[in-house]
C-alpha cells in the first residue's frame, strides 16, 4: 500500500514533521523511541533465547560426554529427540541419569539438574553455592524447573493466543466487512462471551476436560478472543470502504480473497496491540491455573505448580518469590510490548 | 432516564439468554454422565445377575427420566432454564408437602412404621392414604401431590427421632434434582444453598476491595496530576504500573509467607473470617475487630491493584482535562487554582473513572479465587475453586451463571451511573 520514498538524510533528525519511509519503518521508528517497551521486548527475546536453549543450560544430560572411548553430545541428541529426528544411542538410552555414568570425561550444563529430577534426600533446601534457588517438596532444583517452566510459559501464551487470533480475527471480519444483521448478530455473541467471567468459565473447561497443557492452550484460545474480534470488526469496518476493496471486488475476487488477502495485511497492524496483552493474560492465567493445580497435569513443572509448592512448606520463601517474580517480569514485558506497540501504532492515541 | 433504564434492562434479557445458552451448552456436552455419578457404586459390575444388570439398567433409565435427560437438548435447557427462575415457588410446595408428610408419619404406630419404610414410591403415599389419621383436607392434598413420585427419597431407620428435619432436607434435595440437577454432587445439598452461604464473604471482599480502591486511587491520581513530570509523578507512575501487573496469586503468597507465618512475622492470621473460639464476653465491637484483623490481608491482596489502576485512569484524565479550552477560560477569568482543579477538572475527570467500575467487578470475581482459596475464605470463589477440583458441574455451573449475571449487572450499573454524571452522553445511536 504505502509507496517506499527515497529515504533523505534530514528525515532521521526530523521525523514527526516529515514521517518518510514505509508505515513499517515509521512505527518501528516511533516504536524505538519508548524505552520501557524497548526493555520489554529485548526481555522477550531473553525469555526466548532461554526456553530454547533449556537443556543446554540447566539439565541432567551432559553438553559434552566421553565413556567407553566414545564421545557424546547427549543435549544435542536430545534436542534431536524433541524434533523426532533421532534417538539416543542404545547404550545411553538405558540410563535414566546420564550423570551417574563412570565417564572419563563429562560437561554438564552450568545447572547440571533436570528440572523433574527427585532428590528426596534433598528436599526444601534453601537457596545456597549446590542449588542456587533452593529445592523443592521432591528434592528438584528450582532454577532447572524455573528455566524450563519458560518454554511452557512462553508457548502457552502465544499458542494460545494464535489460537485467539484466529478465531477473533475470523469472526471480527465477517462482522466488521459484512455489516448489517450478521454484524449484530456476532457483535451480540461478542458481547456474551465478553460478560462470561473468563476465570470460572476456564476452570469449568479445566473441571470438564482431562489435564494436558494442549487442553490448557486451547482453553485459554478458546477464551480469549472478544477483545482481538472487536477491533478486528471495527478495523474491517473501516478499510472495507476503501476504494482498493471496491476495485478488488469489481474484478471478481472472492469474499474470502478479499477478506484474508486484501483487507487483512491492511488491518492488522493495529489488532498486535490486543496480541501482546493476550500472550501475558495467558502467561498469567497458565501460572494461576498451574497454581490452583487445575487443568496442567501434575507431572508438568510450571512457575505456577513451583509456586504452589510453597502452600505445603509455610517456610519455603524461594519457593514464593523466584517463580512468582518470574511470571511477574515476564507479564511485565508483554504487557510493556503492547503499551509501546499501541503508542507507536497510532500516535494520536498517545496520553501520557 | 427511565426510558433509557428499561431500555437497557430489556437490552440485558437477550445477553443473559445466551449466556444461559453457552452454559448450559458447555453442561451438555460436558463428558460423564450425572446418573452414573448419582447411582455411585451400585451402577455396574460384572459380578452381578442379569437380572440384576436389568434392574440396574430399568433404574438408571427411570433416574434419567425423572432428571429430564431423555429429552432433547433444547427441553432440558428450557426445564434448566425454567428452574432458574420458579425454583422459589417450587420449593416452597415441596416443603409444604414434606411438612404435611411428616406430620402424618408422626401419626403412624411403630409396627405401621416397619411396613411403611419397607414401601417404597407411591405405594408409600397410597399406605398413608390408608393408614394414617388423615382430615379429608390433608387427604385431597396428599393426593394431589408428587412428593413420593420418585424412588430417591430414602426415609433414614431414624426419621422418628430426628423430626422434619430430614424430610424437609431430602424434600429440598428432591425437588431440586428433579428440575435441574440443582444438587452439588458431593454432598448432596443444593447449589443455591451452598452459594447463599458463600456469597457474603465474597460481596463483602468486592464492596470493601471497591471502596478502598476508590478512596486511594482518586485522590493519589489528583495528587500525581498537580505533580506532573516530577520525580515524585515519575515514581509513584511507575510503582502504580508495576502493581497492576503483580499477579494477585503471588501477592497472596508473598503475604501469607511473610506476614502470616511463625517462620516469618505472625502478624496476621493464615486462615478463616474470626476467631475459631472467640471470648464469650466480646462485644460486637470485638467481633468486627476480629473480623477486620483476619480480612486484613485478603482485602489489602484483592485491593491493591484496582486502585493502581484507578490512580492511572485518574492521573490520565485529570491531565486530558488539564488541557482543555474550558480550563484555561477559567483561569483567564480569574479563579482560584485549587476552584479550578478541584470544582471544574475534578468534576470532569472522574466521568471515566465510574466506567471502570464495570470492568473492576469481574476482576475482582476472579481475584477472589486466587485469594479466597490461599486465605482459606468460605466465599463464592473458594467454593468454585473447590466444585472443580471435585467436578461438582450443578455448583460450577450455576457460579458461571451468577457470575455472568452480576458482570452484565456492573456494566448496567456503570453505564446507567456515567448517564447520571454526564447528561452529555447518549447511547442512542449505539450499536455493538
Amino acid at each position: 500500500m504505502a509507496i517506499e520514498q527515497e529515504k533523505q538524510p534530514e528525515a532521521q533528525e526530523d521525523d514527526l514533521a516529515r514521517p518518510i519511509g514505509s508505515y513499517r519503518q515509521v512505527v518501528w521508528r516511533q516504536f524505538k523511541k519508548n524505552r520501557p517497551a524497548l526493555a520489554g521486548l529485548y526481555g522477550i527475546i531473553f525469555l526466548s533465547i532461554i526456553a530454547i536453549g533449556a537443556d543446554v543450560i540447566a539439565g541432567n544430560k551432559p553438553l559434552y560426554l566421553s565413556y567407553r572411548g566414545k564421545t557424546y553430545f547427549p543435549v544435542v541428541t536430545q534436542y534431536l529427540v524433541y524434533l523426532n529426528l533421532g534417538d539416543f544411542p542404545k547404550e545411553l538410552k538405558r540410563r535414566r541419569n546420564l550423570k551417574r555414568l563412570k565417564a572419563d570425561v563429562m560437561v554438564l550444563p552450568p545447572v547440571p539438574y533436570g528440572p523433574g529430577e527427585i532428590k528426596l534426600t534433598e528436599k526444601y533446601l534453601p537457596p545456597s553455592s549446590e542449588h542456587w534457588l533452593g529445592t523443592d517438596r521432591l528434592g528438584r532444583d528450582v532454577l532447572s524447573g524455573l528455566i524450563h517452566g519458560t518454554r511452557y510459559a512462553l508457548t502457552i501464551g502465544l499458542v494460545s493466543v494464535g489460537i485467539s487470533i484466529i478465531i477473533g480475527v475470523t469472526l471480527g471480519a465477517l462482522a466488521g466487512y459484512y455489516g448489517g444483521w450478521v454484524d449484530l448478530l456476532l457483535s451480540r455473541f461478542f458481547e456474551i462471551w465478553a460478560a462470561i467471567p473468563t476465570l470460572v468459565l476456564i476452570l469449568t473447561f479445566a473441571a470438564i476436560l482431562t489435564p494436558s497443557i494442549f487442553m490448557v492452550m486451547v482453553i485459554l484460545g478458546v477464551t480469549g478472543w472478544v477483545g482481538i474480534a472487536r477491533l478486528a470488526r471495527s478495523q474491517f469496518l473501516q478499510v472495507r470502504s476503501f476504494d482498493f476493496v471496491a476495485a478488488a471486488n469489481s474484478l471478481g475476487c472472492s469474499t474470502g480473497r478479499i477478506l484474508f488477502h486484501h483487507i487483512l495485511p491492511n488491518a492488522i497492524a493495529p489488532i498486535l496491540v490486543p496480541v501482546a496483552f493476550g500472550v501475558a493474560a495467558a502467561i498469567l492465567t497458565e501460572g494461576g491455573l498451574s497454581f490452583l493445580g487445575v487443568g496442567i497435569p501434575a507431572e508438568a513443572i510450571t512457575w505456577g505448580s513451583l509456586l504452589a509448592g510453597a502452600r505445603s512448606n509455610a517456610a519455603a520463601w524461594w519457593l514464593v518469590v523466584v517463580p512468582g517474580m518470574a511470571i511477574f517480569l515476564s507479564v511485565s514485558m508483554y504487557s510493556l510490548l503492547g503499551d509501546g506497540l499501541r503508542d507507536a501504532l497510532d500516535p494520536k492515541m498517545k496520553i501520557d | 432516564m427511565i426510558q433509557y433504564t428499561i431500555q437497557r434492562v430489556l437490552l440485558m434479557i437477550p445477553t443473559m439468554l445466551g449466556i444461559t445458552i453457552i452454559s448450559f451448552l458447555i453442561y451438555y456436552l460436558a463428558p460423564g454422565d450425572p446418573v452414573e455419578f448419582m447411582m455411585g457404586g451400585a451402577a455396574g459390575g460384572d459380578g452381578l445377575s442379569t437380572e440384576k444388570q436389568k434392574n440396574i439398567e430399568e433404574a438408571k433409565a427411570e433416574l434419567r427420566r425423572q432428571l429430564g435427560l431423555d429429552q432433547p437438548f433444547y427441553i432440558q435447557y428450557l426445564i434448566w432454564l425454567s428452574n432458574l427462575t420458579v425454583r422459589y415457588e417450587s420449593m416452597n410446595t415441596f416443603e409444604k408437602d414434606a411438612r404435611q408428610t411428616d406430620r402424618l408419619i408422626a401419626g403412624l404406630s411403630d409396627s405401621e412404621l416397619e411396613v411403611f419404610s419397607r414401601l417404597e414410591g407411591e405405594q408409600r403415599k397410597s399406605y398413608l392414604l390408608e393408614n394414617a389419621e388423615i382430615s379429608e383436607a390433608d387427604k385431597a392434598a396428599l393426593a394431589e401431590s408428587s412428593f413420593w413420585a420418585g424412588k430417591t427419597i430414602k426415609v433414614t431407620e431414624n426419621y422418628k427421632y430426628t423430626g422434619s428435619g430430614i424430610l424437609l432436607y431430602q424434600a429440598e434435595t428432591y425437588t431440586l434434582a428433579t428440575l435441574n440437577l440443582g444438587v452439588s454432587i458431593v454432598d448432596q445439598r443444593p447449589v443455591i444453598t451452598h452459594i447463599k452461604e458463600r456469597l457474603p464473604v465474597s460481596v463483602e471482599l468486592a464492596v470493601i476491595g471497591l471502596l478502598i480502591a476508590y478512596l486511594v486511587g482518586v485522590p493519589l491520581g489528583i495528587f500525581l496530576s498537580t505533580k506532573q513530570n516530577t520525580a515524585t509523578d515519575h515514581t509513584l507512575t511507575s510503582a502504580t504500573m508495576v502493581m497492576w501487573s503483580l499477579p494477585t496469586f503471588w501477592v497472596g503468597m508473598l503475604l501469607i509467607i511473610f506476614f502470616c507465618n511463625k517462620e516469618f512475622f505472625y502478624w496476621f492470621p493464615a486462615s478463616g473470617i474470626q476467631s475459631i473460639n472467640p471470648d464469650p464476653d466480646w462485644t460486637w465491637f470485638d467481633h468486627l475487630l476480629d473480623h477486620a484483623y483476619h480480612m486484613a490481608m485478603p482485602v489489602l491482596a484483592s485491593t491493591y491493584a484496582s486502585f493502581a489502576v484507578i490512580s492511572r485512569f485518574m492521573r490520565t484524565s485529570m491531565l486530558e482535562n488539564l488541557r482543555l479550552d474550558y480550563v484555561r477560560t477559567a483561569r483567564a477569568k480569574g479563579l482560584a487554582e485549587h476552584f479550578v482543579v478541584y470544582r471544574h477538572v475534578l468534576r470532569n475527570s472522574l466521568i471515566p473513572i465510574i466506567t471502570l467500575m464495570a470492568g473492576l467487578l469481574p476482576t475482582l470475581f476472579s481475584g477472589s479465587v486466587f485469594i479466597e482459596t490461599i486465605f482459606t475464605l468460605p466465599g463464592l470463589g473458594f467454593l468454585a475453586f473447590q466444585s472443580v477440583v471435585s467436578r461438582d458441574m450443578p455448583t460450577i455451573m450455576a457460579i458461571l451463571t451468577i457470575g455472568s449475571f452480576l458482570s452484565l449487572l456492573g456494566i448496567l450499573i456503570a453505564d446507567l451511573m456515567l448517564k447520571v454524571v454526564d447528561p452529555r452522553i447518549s447511547f442512542g445511536g449505539r450499536s455493538g
